[in-house]
């Protein structure tokens, strides 16, 4: 295993962002021709005059550019989360939704299919998903915690029970729904990226830059909570507080980006394990580079998503699904002939 | 003059001069109403109609770019509408086992596999007609590009059907057309109507799908049952759906209680043997259905998926494909 | 007399609705090394982390060089005190260098940078163990008594004046445990306080300046190990009868069990 050079790699990885950012804005299921592409971009700056296709700019910078965008926040948050509760758990299996939160964003949105208030206003749906998530969150925290000390182990067994139960309640719920409903609630289900637009961008990104931020400022107590509970005790961490700031900001992130996309699975469960094959399990360039590789994974998939039976979709959560599991089955198996070596 | 052509001369006038008034009637009525439609193409646009979403649609001028994002509305557009101002229909209007439409939309080059938004305004539209079941993320997209957008309404009965024609063909202009179509639709239910009113003994229908689904007499099928003279028997015995009041469920027991004389199904989709869809094979072998006088009597009759199932003014093909099999019971 | 390092007074700490410790104080005086005895179950790591204020303690106090427990954040306590738990598991691959340089976290402000003192600690730790030459390897690949010096090292590189040791030396094979023993005792020789419970009553009396015997909660004995090492100690802490006698190199007094107290 190598460690690479950090500046290096992270300046590397950073221009292969932004490279995927315009290839996945410059395909889709419309074709048009890459120098209209580039002159649409380069119209927006100052000093390039261009006559473009109002029809091109309005695809390509009113409905790809966005979406790739909002792809590469949730990608980046998602990959993020997962890290972060990766490290909170102890658990290489942990991810973004571990406690329930993404199947309570998934009921907060079912119900507002459910009973017409995304006709009313699509509006709805992101609030109910979002109020779902932070419900559960809630609850599952209270149930978690007696004395004002929380149980990592109680936290995940109760996340894992209710997330059973939320799923049983959605699937009550299907069983009412009008054809009309099923359709738009399976949709939400698998979690899409189509139709995100700038207002959805505008909605992500404040959330994303502070809790990002504040994640990031508690990376060196992230890495000694990786040695056990009373190791970091001892080390002078406010465990109990330290656990709980961390799990709030990642959920709170989380559930902004369900309730956009619906849960979109196995980003946040792969992308920390892949980064750290690459760079290590310091924090310090685990969590930004982790941003990167979350984005560029979601915007990798979308593009796929969109690409592979084009002009249709496929929807985002299979193609990652696809892209994750063999590699998480590798991962397993990786680790069991380590194991044998040990 | 014999007596013979003296009484044939007269048949024989009165025969010319009526020809003569039908042509001169023709041309009056061409005249008269070429003038009006040439005045009526002069002062329609800009006009403004309600949609099915209850919006104020002004559209400025006759459209000639549009687009149709559902297999009903490409089955009203395409009669209404000349085909090079049709420009984007459903890749499923060229299936003749589902679309009335079928071949007519050969010449359209944008067929919708799946209805997404830049598909959509990579054709440039000026009109686009949705459901009431479109994609709200597709909606949206379009909402925000500046895409005048008209959405039927809801109304799946006959007189809706009729009179989303007449709405449409308002909007595009064809208000002669539309009108023609709306009187032949018209008196072909008048005359099914009539036939219907006539019948003394009307047999007992129950249309059943592969998934055991019915319909009641507040659907569009169950008015097609009624116009072809038929009694629909769920609605005879009161019987309402659980999750969707007008589609129930039939179970097998209520299936052998209703002993419905004709059964009614489609099967577009559904796997067949010899020509004979396997779930009606399935009923007909089922020792518990056995008694059912419709499946005694081998009167399960399996009709054109692309008429029953349509929500265009092709319904009316449905209910007469329909009152032809009922006429013989 | 040297000044009392820790000074516990009138110790209450309840678990479970069972009493583990009633009332109980006692010193420490700096510079000691002290021996935990006892058998297992008996609340010698509870002792160790209720001092180390992981365990929050129901009435009492815990003073270290005067200043009381409960008035000290927790990264003032770290500053102070270092405690090393019986096992840690660590899956994630950190460096043993890595893993070191942790133990300087109480001593960084919330943004300072990494210093020269802190390079400086960390080598010192290394060297101290003597496993400088395995600082690139992955602690988890670590044989267990090469990551017991790991997390040793970090507990050196933490630099505090008191350490709390759990059951430092009983997972090691004699090669290690003899390494730890001679590390310790250079860390007494270099001024620190070392309470360390240790279950093999004969390394522990070798190696200790003053020995506590613990059962249920109460000091059955707490003196120089030839003092407190007797069959009647025993007997009261063991449930066990054993014979005395003085191995010839060191003169130090050793024990053999034989039979169980009926």
């Amino acid at each position: 295993m190598k460690q690479l050079k950090m500046p290096v790699f992270f300046i590397a990885s950073f221009i292969l962002f932004l490279f995927s950012i315009v290839i996945a804005t410059s395909f889709g299921g419309v074709t048009i021709p890459l120098f209209e592409t580039v002159q649409v971009f380069l119209a927006k700056l100052p000093f390039f005059y261009f006559e473009t296709d109002s029809t091109f700019e309005q695809i390509l910078l009113y409905i790809r550019l966005p979406r790739v965008i909002v792809a590469s926040i949730v990608g980046a948050s998602l990959a993020v989360c997962g890290v972060v509760m990766q490290s909170l758990f102890r658990n290489p299996m942990a991810e973004p939704g571990i406690i329930g939160i993404s199947s309570g964003g998934s009921l907060g949105g079912v119900i507002a299919i459910y009973f017409g208030l995304s006709h009313i206003s699509t509006f709805f749906v992101p609030v109910f998903g979002f109020l779902g998530a932070l419900l559960t969150l809630l609850l599952v925290y209270i149930i978690s915690t007696s004395n004002g000390k929380t149980s990592m182990l109680t936290l995940l067994l109760t996340g894992v029970a209710i997330s059973s139960f939320i799923s049983a309640c959605s699937s009550l719920i299907i069983t009412y729904a009008s054809y009309g409903q099923l359709q738009q609630i399976l949709y939400w289900l698998m979690g899409n990226l189509n139709g995100r637009d700038w207002d959805d961008v505008k909605l992500l990104i404040l959330p994303f830059i502070l809790c990002n931020i504040l994640i990031f400022s508690y990376r060196k107590q992230l890495d000694i909570l990786l040695l056990g509970e009373e190791e970091a005790k001892n080390l002078g961490i406010h465990v109990q507080r330290t656990r709980t700031i961390l799990l709030i900001s990642a959920s709170l992130l989380t559930g902004i980006c369900v309730s956009l996309t619906g849960a979109i699975g196995f980003v946040g469960l792969i992308v920390p394990h892949m980064i750290r094959l690459l760079i290590g399990p310091t924090h310090r360039y685990l969590i930004p580079t982790s941003l990167i590789g979350g984005a560029l994974f979601l915007t990798l998939a979308d593009l796929i998503a969109r690409l592979v039976i084009r002009p249709a979709e496929i929807q985002i959560g299979i193609i990652t699904a696809f892209l994750g599991a063999p590699y998480f089955i590798f991962l397993i198996l990786r680790q069991k002939k380590m194991e044998g070596l040990l | 003059m014999n007596q013979f052509t003296k009484l044939l001369l007269p048949i024989l006038l009165l025969l010319f001069l009526t020809a003569c008034n039908t042509d001169t009637a023709n041309n009056d009525d061409e005249n008269s109403t070429n003038q009006p439609s040439e005045q009526a193409k002069q002062s329609a646009y800009p006009l403004t109609v309600t949609d099915g979403r209850g919006k104020e649609i002004t559209i400025s001028e006759k459209p000639k770019r549009i687009v149709s994002t559902a297999l009903a509305v490409d089955e009203l557009l395409v009669d209404l509408v000349p085909s090079e101002n049709l420009v984007g229909v459903t890749a499923i209007s060229s299936d003749p086992a589902i679309s009335n439409v079928a071949g007519k939309t050969d010449s359209i080059k944008t067929k919708f596999e799946t209805v997404t938004a830049e598909q959509i305004l990579a054709l440039k539209p000026d009109l686009v007609i949705i459901p009431s079941y479109v994609n709200p993320d597709v909606l949206n997209q379009l909402e925000n590009a500046g895409i005048t957008t008209f959405q039927v309404i809801d109304d799946t009965s006959f007189e809706g059907i009729l009179k989303t024609v007449e709405t449409l063909g308002k909007i595009v202009g064809e208000q002669e057309k539309a009108n023609n179509l709306i009187a032949d639709i018209q008196k072909r239910i008048d005359a099914l109507k009539e036939k219907a009113d006539k019948k003394e003994n009307k047999p007992r229908v129950l249309y059943y799908t592969e998934y055991s689904s019915s319909v009641t007499d507040n659907t569009t099928i169950g008015e097609m049952i009624k116009l072809a003279g038929g009694i629909n028997v769920v609605s005879e015995a009161g019987i309402v759906g659980e999750s969707y009041p007008d589609y129930p469920e039939i179970s097998k027991e209520v299936l052998v209680q209703l002993k419905p004389d004709v059964i009614f199904t489609t099967a577009w989709g559904s796997t067949t043997n010899n020509g004979e869809p396997a779930f009606v094979t399935e009923w007909k072998k089922d020792p518990a259905l056995k008694d059912v006088p419709a499946i005694k009597n081998n009167k399960i009759y399996v009709l054109d998926s692309a008429n029953v199932t349509t929500a265009s003014h092709y319904v009316i093909e449905g209910a007469e494909e329909m009152a032809a099999i009922l006429s013989k019971e | 007399m040297n000044e009392a390092a820790l000074e516990i007074q009138s110790l209450t700490f309840h678990r479970n609705a069972r009493t583990i410790f009633n009332n109980l104080s006692f010193t420490v005086e700096k510079g000691k090394f002290i021996a935990l005895i006892g058998p297992n179950g008996t609340g010698k790591s509870t002792l160790l982390k209720c001092l180390a204020g992981i365990n929050r303690i129901d009435s009492g106090d815990i003073k270290i060089f005067n200043r009381s427990l409960r008035q000290l954040k927790p990264l003032e306590i770290a500053k102070r005190i270092t405690y090393m738990p019986q096992t840690t598991t660590l899956e994630t691959n950190f460096t043993v260098q890595q893993v070191v340089e942790m133990g300087r976290y109480p001593h960084k402000k919330r943004f300072s940078r990494w210093m020269k003192t802190d390079q400086l600690a960390v080598k010192k730790a290394l060297e101290q163990v003597g496993i400088s030459h395995l600082k690139h390897r992955f602690v988890p690949s670590l044989s267990g008594g090469e990551r017991q010096l790991v997390y040793l090292a970090k507990a050196i590189a933490q630099e505090t004046d008191i350490l709390l040791l759990d059951e430092p030396t009983s997972d090691l094979d004699i090669y290690y445990q003899v390494i730890v023993t001679d590390i310790l005792h250079s860390l007494v020789q270099e001024g620190k306080t070392v309470i360390a419970a240790i279950h093999d009553i004969n390394l522990a009396t070798r190696i200790c300046d003053q020995c506590i015997f613990l059962k249920d909660g109460k000091f059955v004995a707490y003196n120089a190990p030839s003092d407190a090492l007797n069959t009647e100690n025993i007997a009261k802490t063991f449930q066990v009868k054993s014979i005395i006698y003085q191995e010839p190199l060191m003169k130090k007094k050793q024990m053999i069990p034989f039979d169980v107290l009926t």
